[in-house]
């Protein structure tokens, strides 16, 4: 019945689909390590042949994301700082230990009353382009950031130390307000604002003395201002940015993203692939590696599948890989774990939960909770149990000799019966999602309800309902959150974080004597007893129980053995220039 | 040839309100959302004021009925705003660009459904009973239950981790789009070949097949010539379904692969608030299926001579 002829149909439409699939599959595979031409399908990507001598090899890295931005007064996200703090330099940098470090500005001098800030740039600093870097570029590419056009999220927490900024800052804010009660019109707002911004312009706090000095002044002598030039919104940028806009992340903008650091943007594939060159004329420590490829892999899952593939040769670890890992006769060999400059913290909220003001009850949950037992259970040690506010690689921190609230089910008791809040019943927040931080809601709210009896409820909020919530004050009764640096500086979480007028204090701590201590560390000059006050001011929010501090985070990564020379500091971002690639 | 020109015109122009509708409700759902795009970029570091001010700044603070009417009379302009997670970038620009990276995994894996899923029907339905058929559908069933993130994961791992014969993650260049576009395709394979397979049993069965293999007919022509041909009026249904999910549900496949097409960035806009991306998305979505049933609709014209335009 059937005929021989249906049966070679049949059969040769089924060869001919699985030749055609294996045909475009043998087209281009087995190409894996080799450092060759990247599918750069946007304008202007040229490909420079490497020098001979000089930077060589392709680095392997990754993205978790596409970049938000390519304007260093815009970037928000560690994805695309990664990419910025690589081809953009600033006055100073920092070093592995967290300390301050010339980068285009050869030095600095900071008068007697600790005001005046006289930056030096380096006589070779130059743009990857050629052209020379002056005082000028740096005036120009710190004034952006307020620019009203630009709309930078973040240039006024780094720069508003600046005298004329705050000037400027404060009429904004005025404008801002008589336009919201309609006091002005659109039009004249807009007119105004430009003119404070002219303004600010010829304000004597920056001052731009010779092509290769630049001043600034600061309202008080702060002695962080200077570690927060060293995120990318104090970074020099090239002519072709606009002055009025921002310049956002496209593969036609790649030409515009002229900056001076150890590399330049090549090519970027939207959404897929960014592709950074060797900058020769970097005026620090030159790359030695002349290509870095960047695909974008947000699934963690893939990008573990590409490092076994050897696709990236640089992977950051999650938590739930890593016992796998550990327990990898080869892959073990290439973990690197470094600490971190974060801490992760469950705050009761004084303006919401009665309870919360009650310092017995505070210590009472501090000394609930088995922090040994949290990073093993919950986070497969890939953190570090926390019991100060400073990570241990912020200066400043007392680290290991703090005077513990250490897990202790007695004592917590003891606090309990005295805040007479026993039985008492509350909720705790936190963000939902993945399972990990589910097993830390409910590892923390059985301990609470095993060891004091409370009543803890936990509830998951989605990531911007949360952040929103939390700076409401007025919503949530406890919450998990967490803090990292934006500079290694014990200011960003002491002051920021727990004194009573700070803006991230979303728990209304609010204790006279803390303030007094951290008010007169931010104005010390930079020493040992500044950092000794503000060790002072640690211990006390710690036995204060102003929150209970959870766990600090590790770094973790995957570095293939071919990969050497990587410089890691607790940042999070990671320089790319002193890296070698076999 | 002219009723089947106002056919078209009607349909597209019937697309026009519909848009209208899906913005607007698009629109003030984001509205009802907590959560905005400035506290989503400046994450744990926003404070109240800050963000208050990028909000003006942004022109977020405007009621609502204003900001959607803004939207509104620049998409009738052709001008679908600024990004605001993505700033300086126009959406128009970057749901353009994803949109061919979808339309070209779209068209691959297209291939790869309706290719082994029409293979794989045909087969079944003339060997109906025999181990072919009981093959075709047992991989039927498992390509509709297996879970794109385990099959992708697993196709990862077998052919660019173990056997290093494709790349785990990337675009461009062919290679890439192998293991993508199966993945994507699996599901949709298996909806034709089980579809493929019942039309084929009805149309076997029918009175003409039967007179064909009368005349004498050799078993291969009456396949290929009668049964295929009648068959693929019902599969035709599921052409819309298929070519629309292909294109518009590609989330996890992107994601895993690294691919930037519009599910991806579909999906993130609104996890990132950034409104005028959801809108634009929201509405490409729409026009992808508008325009894809009417394809679909025309095509039934071209397979059955029976069908007019009136």
């Amino acid at each position: 019945m059937e005929g021989h002829t249906l049966k070679r149909m049949r059969f040769a439409f089924a060869l001919m689909l699985a030749l055609s699939l294996f045909l475009t599959a043998c087209s281009g595979s087995k190409s894996d390590p080799a450092p060759n031409n990247t599918s750069s399908n946007t304008t202007g990507g040229e490909t420079a042949a490497p020098a001979n001598q000089g930077p060589k090899g392709t680095l392997k890295y990754y993205l978790t994301d596409k970049p938000t931005t390519f304007d260093p007064a815009m970037v928000t996200d560690v994805s695309t700082n990664q990419i910025l703090q690589n081809v953009f330099s600033g006055l100073v940098t920092f070093d592995t230990k967290g300390g301050v470090i010339p980068d285009l500005a050869e030095k600095f001098d900071v008068s007697a009353d600790g005001l005046t800030y006289t930056f030096t740039l380096k006589a070779d600093a130059k743009f990857s382009d050629g052209t020379p870097v002056t005082a000028a570029d740096f005036k120009r590419s710190i004034l952006r950031n307020f620019h009203p056009g630009v709309g930078s999220p973040t240039g006024v927490s780094y720069l508003d130390d600046i005298a004329g900024a705050q000037k400027f800052m404060a009429a904004k804010d005025e404008l801002d307000a008589q336009l919201k009660d309609n006091k002005i019109s659109e039009a004249d707002h807009t007119k105004k604002v430009m003119e404070a911004f002219e303004a600010l312009k010829n304000d004597p706090s920056i001052t731009v003395k010779d092509d290769k000095t630049l001043v600034l002044v600061i309202d008080k002598p702060k002695p962080f201002f200077v570690m927060k030039l060293t995120y990318p919104t104090g970074f020099v940028v090239g002519k072709s940015f606009p002055d009025d806009a921002p310049l956002g992340a496209a593969p036609e903008n790649v030409a515009k993203a002229i900056g001076a650091g150890p590399f330049t943007m090549d090519s970027y594939t939207e959404g897929s692939m960014v592709v950074l060159k060797a900058n020769a004329n970097y005026a620090g420590e030159k790359a030695k590696v002349a290509t870095v490829e960047m695909p974008v892999i947000s699934s963690p899952q893939a990008r573990l599948a590409a490092y076994r593939a050897g696709q990236i040769d640089v992977n950051e670890v999650a938590g739930a890989d890593y016992p796998t890992l550990k327990a990898d006769p080869e892959l073990s060999k290439h973990l690197l774990e470094w600490a971190g400059a974060r801490v992760n913290y469950l705050a009761l909220n004084q303006i919401v939960l009665e309870a919360a003001k009650n310092k017995d009850f505070r210590l009472a949950v501090a000394h609930a909770i088995n922090k040994e037992q949290l990073v093993k259970v919950v986070w497969n040690d890939t953190h570090l149990p926390a019991y100060g506010v400073l990570p241990d690689t912020i200066s400043g921190a007392n680290g290991a000799k703090i005077q513990k609230v250490e897990y202790n089910v007695d004592k917590a008791k003891d606090y309990l019966k005295k805040s007479g809040y026993e039985g008492l019943e509350f909720t705790i927040t936190y963000r939902a999602q993945d399972e990990v931080t589910q097993r830390l809601a409910e590892f923390i709210q059985s301990q609470l309800t095993t060891n004091l009896g409370l009543k803890v409820n936990i509830e998951p909020m989605e990531w911007s309902a949360l952040l929103a919530a939390s700076r409401q004050k007025t919503e949530l009764e406890s919450f998990y959150l967490g803090w990292s640096a934006d500079y290694p500086d014990p200011q960003n979480f002491l002051s920021l974080l727990l004194h009573s007028k700070a803006p991230y204090n979303r728990y209304g701590y609010a204790n006279p004597e803390f303030d007094a201590m951290v008010e007169k560390a931010d104005v010390m000059p930079n020493g040992p007893e500044r950092m000794a006050e503000y060790a002072k001011a640690e211990q006390f929010a710690i036995s204060d129980g102003a929150w209970t501090p959870l766990t600090y985070p590790k770094n973790i990564f995957l570095i293939r053995p071919t990969v050497k020379g990587f410089s890691y500091n607790s940042m999070g971002v990671l320089p790319l220039n002193t890296v070698t690639v076999e | 040839m002219n009723a089947l020109v106002a056919y078209v015109v009607r349909r597209l122009l019937a697309l026009i309100p519909t848009l209208i509708v899906i913005s607007a409700i698009t629109f003030f759902m984001g509205f009802t959302a907590p959560g905005d795009p400035v506290t989503m970029m400046l994450g744990e570091r926003a404070k109240a004021e800050q963000v208050e001010a990028l909000k003006a700044q942004y022109g977020l603070d405007k009621p609502p009925l204003v900001q959607y009417w803004r939207f509104l009379s620049g998409a009738a302009r052709g001008d679908l705003g600024m990004s605001y997670s993505y700033q300086g970038r126009p959406v128009a620009d970057m749901l353009g660009k994803a949109f061919v990276v979808t339309l070209k995994l779209g068209a691959a894996a297209t291939l790869f459904a309706w290719g082994t899923g029409l293979v794989l029907g045909i087969l079944a339905g003339v060997n109906r009973g025999k181990f072919i058929d009981h093959l075709s559908m047992l991989l039927a069933i498992v390509g509709v239950s297996l879970p794109v993130f385990v099959e992708a994961l697993a196709l990862m791992y077998l052919f660019a981790v173990y056997l290093r014969w494709l790349p785990a993650i990337g675009w461009g260049e062919p290679k890439h789009y192998v293991l993508p576009a199966i993945v994507l395709g699996t599901r949709s394979a298996a909806l034709v070949a089980r579809i493929t397979r019942s039309a084929m049993l009805d149309v076997l069965n029918q009175d003409y097949v039967r007179t064909a293999r009368a005349k004498g007919l050799s078993g291969g022509r009456v396949v290929l010539k009668h049964a295929v041909k009648n068959a693929m009026i019902p599969v035709m249904t599921v052409l819309g379904t298929t070519l629309g999910t292909l294109l518009t549900g590609a989330f996890i496949t992107e994601q895993i692969f690294g691919i930037p097409g519009i599910g991806r960035i579909s999906l993130q806009s609104i996890f990132q608030r950034d409104y005028p991306v959801i809108q634009a998305s929201v509405m490409l979505v729409a026009t992808i299926f508008v325009v894809i049933n009417l394809l679909v609709d025309l095509m039934y014209g071209v397979v059955d001579p029976r069908i007019r335009y009136s």
